[in-house]
């Protein structure tokens, strides 16, 4: 009995030791900035002096990005553009690949290899490949337009061209992570349920709707919401390739708040932008688990 | 556990690394840190210069940190967030407000002072004052003319560049060019979109010419939302009729008549274009309906950051540097960098007069002329924030997403508000 | 029938094939791109392919992005950045799977829930804490504000849990230390998830931006990604032949550790997505 209790003891102790570092971490790093930055979204503070000398200013800043400001609505606009069309076009391209690919066995490795190897390319590089590519003198793009005779385009610098291009891009950069990732998905499927859908006759477009679809929605779920987060905090490529522009095409919340705290240092007013944008992530998240649950994937993840 | 061994040899490895550059730089005791602008190809033109100075004092060794444009001010002031600055800094003198009340400048020695004011043109030495001291050593001074393709001028029948808005704006039509299809080729007059100065400086020498005001005197409100404002920002959006073009890129291409653009060009333009840079005229700017021309001057300077005030070596650097005839020389190092590097005006007396061989061209006169009607921008607390705002509505004015009208008025509620939190 | 589904099948290789074309396309143009002499770049109609390869480019993009500087830098981030994660992720992972104590519960909410925190809400106050600290250009605000990720502890803790508790109390009763167990039991049979984990982190790191862009200004710290965007200045010309050799300097070499370890990528993606 003694030793027992001395080895919780000793247990508890060692539990505490190895996640101290970890606790510290967590602490100094994640939860005291979160409070932090909510903290000084109620003022205005530009960070040359101690936050203790910041001037407290009440909801000033929420009320002036949500009501008064011309860009903040419209960034959040310009995010959710670039969410919804890189989400929708990564997740729908990278599954039909994805598919495809597992039922191809002559090229699998090879393609596999090659649709991922954007992936791991730094994005900085690969984004100024992208602007030279949609250079409007001297860009691959227009000279391919040319080859079919369509009339050069202005791309980045459209006003409407610009978001679709850097959502292009987008789609371009990640596509093959999760494809491999719905690979994944597919691979778990047991291949006896299409056999035997084979046997009664059923086509591939109906064995895709009634058996790949609803078996593979634990990993939708996990694509849709990782691909959304990641999306809503889009910022490298857009400030590499647009730098938000043309005019404000493509300000995106996270590069607006960039430019609020670290250009004007009015770091209470960028809070306040990424407070809300912090709220928007929890929300699309909440939302898509409960929309998936509610498509019954239980049956399945069990 | 040789694995783990092998794994931390290598980490230890790439550390020492990556430390002993660290290292080399702080190994001299009296290494000078510049801060600056310049493009690749400029800072690799400054190392000779500064090699010059190394070797007449093998002490002190001269490292420039270049840093783009686009991030400069942000830099600056984020490097001092962190305590960890160069010793110099080649500032936008825009920014001087900004900078002297954040605590940024080192008060220059009163003998530097001294030297500052003396040597140095008049609306330079404006430039880099505030509450009374120059904070630093004046280096380019630029205003804008009206830069033109001789070339697309004959083809387009014209005989020489405009002298009136009426002249500007009818050889500007004629110089734009359609295709079949009805798309432009050739723009008759363009601006840099996307870029701030590009888009701001030739509109505030529109305002300015006509008769108009950026902002009140006492710096607390807007002004340019007037009848002459008004009439200037359309004739600015009917002068520009595409923003598929730049004054940069696309002029250099031959593709665009005209633009409104800073003495910096020639060596930019001319380095880029080879022989069709005979082409290039300059000229004044074009007179406005009422008669008025004015030139939006803007200026660059060295400052020293605060951290570094104590440091006689970095001032005796900065004065060799600016001021100093070497080797018999009738040029400071620093003006034959702006004259034959840069393509820049300088802005000490001395320079001015030995290069006049540069600084009286054809090219440059309309320049040199120039700074006579030329006006400093406002120097403002939040200038880079005023200046982005005013630049953002503009472009949106020529992206043909707001009426000139609207535009004005924007800007204006946006420019107040940002003026109630300073002044 | 048989027909039908042989065509069907040659379209879909074309289809996979196209795309396969169209993702190594911006690569292949890069590479070109990179050995062009700056008036092949602005050619029209457009040059495919260098007159003469201009190698010079390289050498000329190698010393004035002072590339190898960047890459030790870069190497040394993502590479101690990993190994922070690994090892920290593993032992709480461990903690948090198999040991009982007052406040585990708290504590995996408590991580858990900072995954659901976005890297831009924390990163003013993060900031203003690494230069309370004083590490503002300094490898060290580069690095540790990245220690702790809770995608690892979770991780971790998922692959610790199948970890057979019999083992770990008979290595008990022969009288190991807690350290030995975790180092010498569980750290072994945890391994694929601490690959996996590597592999992310690394990856990360490498790709990094915002971060490194705020906390870095002297050169000798740069990372790679900084290096680039330090001389890329849209809004006047641009070198292009020499901006397609430095990004070809930084894909290059990913390009070939992916190719080689290939296997290893493609499992820890592939682990993620069932395990997340």
């Amino acid at each position: 009995m003694r030793l027992n209790l001395n080895l919780r003891a000793s247990k508890t102790l060692h539990a505490y030791i190895f996640l101290t570092p970890v606790i510290i971490f967590l602490v100094v790093f994640t939860v005291v900035p979160l409070l932090f930055g909510i903290y000084i979204s109620f003022f205005r503070w530009n960070m040359l002096v101690p936050p203790s000398q910041a001037k407290f200013i009440g909801l000033e800043n929420f009320r002036y990005i949500l009501l008064q400001d011309e860009r903040f609505i419209p960034s959040l606009l310009s995010t959710f553009y670039f969410t919804i069309g890189d989400v929708i076009l990564t997740a729908v391209i990278a599954l039909l690949a994805a598919v495809a690919l597992n039922s191809n066995r002559r090229f699998r490795v090879f393609l596999r290899t090659i649709y991922f190897s954007p992936v791991i390319t730094p994005l900085v590089a690969v984004s100024i490949v992208w602007s030279y590519i949609y250079h409007p003198n001297y860009g691959l793009l227009n000279e391919l337009l040319s080859w079919v005779k369509l009339p050069p385009q202005q791309w980045l610098t459209s006003i409407t061209a610009a978001m679709p291009s850097v959502i292009a891009m987008s789609v371009w950069k990640r596509l093959g992570y999760y494809m491999l990732i719905f690979l994944a998905g597919l691979q778990a499927v047991p291949q006896e349920l299409f056999e035997a859908a084979t046997v009664d006759g059923a086509s591939k477009t109906t064995m895709f709707r009634r058996i790949t679809l609803p078996l593979i929605k634990p990993t939708m779920l996990f694509v849709l919401v990782v691909l959304t987060i990641e999306a809503l905090q889009v910022f490298t490529q857009i400030f590499i390739m647009t730098q938000g522009g043309p005019v404000d095409a493509t300000r995106v919340t996270v590069l607006y708040m960039y430019d609020t705290a670290f250009s004007y240092l009015r770091m209470g007013r960028a809070s306040a932008m990424a407070f809300i944008l912090f709220i928007i992530v929890l929300i699309v998240t909440f939302v898509q688990v409960r929309l998936m649950r509610e498509g019954g994937m239980n049956t399945y993840t069990n | 556990m040789m694995k783990v061994k092998g794994y931390l040899v290598v980490i230890v490895l790439l550390l020492s690394l990556g430390l002993s550059n660290v290292a080399a730089l702080g190994a001299s005791p009296k290494t000078i840190t510049i801060m600056a602008h310049w493009s690749q190809t400029q800072q690799e033109k400054v190392i000779p210069i500064l090699q010059e100075y190394e070797r007449l004092n093998p002490d002190v060794k001269i490292v420039v940190q270049g840093v783009p444009m686009k991030e400069f001010l942000k830099k600056i002031l984020v490097s001092r967030l962190g305590g960890d600055t160069p010793d110099i800094y080649h500032i936008y003198n825009l920014w001087m407000p900004q900078l002297v009340e954040n605590g940024v400048t080192a008060t220059p020695p009163k003998n530097i002072q001294a030297l500052i004011k003396k040597s140095f043109t008049l609306s330079a030495v404006q430039g880099v004052t505030q509450r009374g001291i120059p904070w630093g050593f004046p280096t380019e001074i630029n205003d804008y003319m009206l830069v033109y393709n001789k070339k697309l001028f004959a083809e387009a029948g014209i005989s020489g560049p405009p002298k009136t808005w009426t002249e500007l704006l009818a050889d500007a039509k004629k110089l734009t060019k359609k295709d079949a299809s009805g798309n432009i080729v050739q723009a008759g007059f363009a601006v840099r979109p996307g870029d701030i100065s590009g888009v701001f400086h030739p509109w505030m020498s529109l305002l300015w010419s006509n008769g108009g005001e950026f902002l009140s005197k006492d710096l607390k409100k807007a002004a340019f939302n007037s009848k002459k404002g008004l009439e200037a920002t359309e004739f600015f959006a009917d002068l520009v009729t595409s923003t598929q073009f730049s004054s940069v890129d696309d002029f250099i291409a031959g593709k665009v008549g005209m633009i409104i653009f800073a003495p910096w060009g020639r060596l930019y333009f001319q380095d880029r274009m080879g022989g069709n840079f005979n082409d290039v005229a300059t000229a004044a700017l074009p007179a406005s309906p009422t008669g008025g021309r004015v030139s939006v001057a803007y200026s660059w300077s060295y400052v020293v950051d605060k951290n570094s005030e104590k440091r006689p070596e970095v001032w005796q650097f900065l004065e060799w540097l600016s001021t100093k005839m070497a080797g018999g020389s009738a040029t400071s190092p620093m003006g034959h960098y702006l004259v034959d590097i840069l393509g820049a005006i300088p802005s000490l007396e001395k320079d001015i007069a030995s290069r006049s061989d540069i600084l009286g061209n054809n090219y440059n006169k309309p320049f040199i002329e120039g700074l006579k009607y030329a006006r400093t921008e406002p120097q403002l607390l939040p200038a880079e924030e005023v200046r982005v705002e005013m630049a953002k509505q503009l472009e949106a004015m020529l992206y043909k997403q707001k009426s000139a009208k609207q535009a004005l008025a924007d800007a204006e509620n946006k420019i107040n508000e940002i003026l109630a939190d300073y002044y | 029938m048989r027909m039908r589904s042989f065509f069907e099948e040659r379209a879909v290789d074309l289809v996979l094939l196209v795309l396969g074309v169209v993702i190594v396309g911006p690569f292949i143009w890069m590479a070109l791109s990179s050995l062009k002499t700056a008036q092949e770049i602005a050619a029209q109609p457009l040059v495919w392919l260098p007159h003469i390869p201009q190698w010079a480019n390289f050498s000329y993009a190698i010393s004035k992005l002072n590339f190898g500087q960047l890459f030790v830098n870069s190497l040394l981030v993502s590479t101690v950045n990993a190994t922070a994660v690994v090892l920290t992720s593993a032992l709480s992972g461990y903690a948090l799977a198999k040991f009982v104590f007052p406040g585990r519960g708290l504590i995996f909410i408590l991580a858990l829930s900072t995954m659901m925190v976005p890297f831009f809400i924390k990163l003013i106050p993060v900031y203003y804490i690494v230069k309370t600290l004083g590490w503002v250009n300094s490898y060290l605000g580069l690095m540790v504000p990245h220690f702790v990720t809770g995608f690892g502890i979770f991780l971790m803790r998922q692959a610790a849990i199948s970890v057979p508790d019999s083992l770990l109390d008979a290595a008990r009763i022969d009288g190991c230390s807690e350290f030995r167990i975790f180092w010498q039991i569980v750290l072994p049979l945890v391994k694929p998830s601490l690959a996996t984990l590597a592999v992310f982190s690394f990856m990360y790191h490498w790709d990094d931006f915002l971060w490194p862009m705020i906390i870095i200004s002297k050169e000798s710290l740069m990372t790679i990604p900084i290096g680039l965007n330090r001389l890329w200045n849209p809004s006047s010309i641009i070198d292009y032949n020499l901006m397609m050799a430095g990004a070809t300097l930084a894909v290059i070499p990913v390009l070939i550790v992916f190719i080689m370890a290939q296997k290893y990528f493609v499992k820890g993606v592939m682990m993620s997505g069932i395990k997340g």
